[in-house]
């Protein structure tokens, strides 16, 4: 009989915990503190996922989100008025940090947990950088713009479209914002994915069906396949070459939530695995690569007002870990 | 595809995991009631996490939910709901009864 040491040419290896699963592809250890034999493998199919994530500590919709699934800011964000409230997820769980010093909502939010920037919004031109501790105001935005996409980095953003259907685009060089070349559409509520330098703005309203999508190249706005499944107040985050949004809302004749995740691979848009709560208004972890970011705060009924504080996390990983089984 | 009813407080992480995602379908709604996909894994996970119902029993707890919500929204003043930024634009919509699949 063949024998694994015969195939591979050594044994099978105990090891007391999982070793990283991207380093070891094709390799079967046994696990001795859970006593199974597992293997790394490279998944051929998607396995795309929501999870629970932990909740919020204080119910919103409309904050302005930043970071990547494991460390990720919510700030402001509106509970029947403008919130100052900021939050910071590790991975697990929420807490509450320094407050912004204007309250905002519906904003551009971008950067990591340690250096992030929060702009326009409901709060007008505001512009407030966080440096991981506490938020300092900053040259304001040349006009105030509500749901504007938001893209980039502390230093190198940027903000496009916003109400009333504006088809301004602000870039923001960590001392001043200049204007470039507009939108083609004016919109606001955009959905945005990528950086500073190639950008997406994904659907948005007017309308509240709108499946537009734009392409920011670095020097202009280029109109691209649209999203399949055109809706207003989605979330978004990746990259111009693996971008993704979700949730959001569409109508009339009345307001149908969006469970819908969609993900762009530099040319079309796909549709993958459901959120578990349709919501719209949400804040994501915007600098979060498209196969791991997360979902948070919302509403579940607009236009009332039944914000939550659900947190979902979003999972498509290249490689997994599988115990093997005599199944 | 068959459907369970449930009704399960999110207590936030571990609470729908990856793996519940892959196993089963499910969708919540308000009211924390929550559409379960009709296998063994989802029997699991609502013995897990919540407490069975009725589909009747969890359209007329989601119906109570929006209601409320509804008197919330009617007793704002026009202005109000006007300026509340999850409005719908122009149209002015007052949250929708939720029809449980």
């Amino acid at each position: 009989m063949a024998t694994y040491k015969g195939i591979k040419g050594y044994t099978v290896q105990k090891l007391s915990s999982d070793p990283t699963v991207e380093d070891t592809v094709g390799q079967v250890w046994y696990n001795s503190a859970s006593n199974v034999l597992k293997i790394s493998i490279q998944n051929v199919t998607p396995v795309a996922a929501w999870s629970a994530g932990g909740s919020l500590l204080n119910n919103k919709q409309g904050p302005g989100g930043c970071g990547i699934q494991g460390a990720a800011l919510c700030a402001g964000g509106w509970e029947d008025s403008q919130l100052t409230q900021t939050e910071k997820y590790n991975g697990t769980s929420w807490t509450e940090v320094n407050d912004l010093n204007s309250a905002n909502s519906y904003s551009g939010c971008f950067g990591v947990e340690t250096a992030a920037r929060n702009a326009m919004g409901q709060g007008g031109s505001e512009n407030e950088s966080y440096d991981g501790t506490s938020w300092s105001e900053e040259a304001n935005a040349s006009a105030g713009r509500n749901g504007p996409g938001g893209v980039g980095t502390i230093n190198a953003g940027r903000c496009y479209g916003g109400s009333p259907s504006s088809v301004n685009n602000e870039a923001w060089n960590g001392t001043s914002w200049s204007e470039e070349n507009n939108l083609n559409t004016g919109r606001e509520h955009i959905g945005a994915c990528g950086t500073e330098a190639t950008a997406l703005a994904v659907a948005g309203s007017p309308p509240n069906t709108s499946a537009i999508c734009e392409e920011w190249n670095g020097t202009s706005w280029c109109e691209v396949n649209n999203i399949n499944r055109g809706r207003t107040s989605t979330s978004g985050s990746g990259l111009t070459t693996a971008g993704i949004v979700m949730g959001g809302d569409w109508n009339p004749p009345f307001v149908t939530l969006a469970d819908q995740t969609e993900t762009w691979d530099g040319t079309s848009w796909t549709e993958t695995a459901d959120l578990t709560y349709a919501r719209t208004h949400t804040g994501s972890s915007q600098n979060a690569p498209s196969t791991s970011t997360l979902l948070f705060g919302g509403n579940m009924a607009p236009s009332g007002s039944p914000y939550n504080t659900v947190c979902e996390e979003f999972s498509d990983p290249a490689y997994s870990t599988k115990t093997i089984t005599s199944s | 595809m068959a459907n369970l009813y449930c009704v399960a407080v999110n207590r936030g992480k571990g609470f729908i995991t990856s793996q519940d995602r892959n196993n089963f379908d499910l969708r919540g709604y308000p009211g924390d009631v929550l559409v379960v996909e009709d296998n063994a894994h989802g029997v699991a996970w609502i013995n897990r996490e919540g407490t069975t119902k009725t589909k009747a029993e969890a359209q007329a707890i989601t119906d109570a939910k929006v209601d409320e919500y509804k008197a919330a929204w009617d007793a704002l003043t026009e202005a109000e709901k006007t300026n509340a930024p999850s409005n719908a634009g122009a149209n002015i919509l007052q949250p929708q009864k939720v029809t449980l699949p």
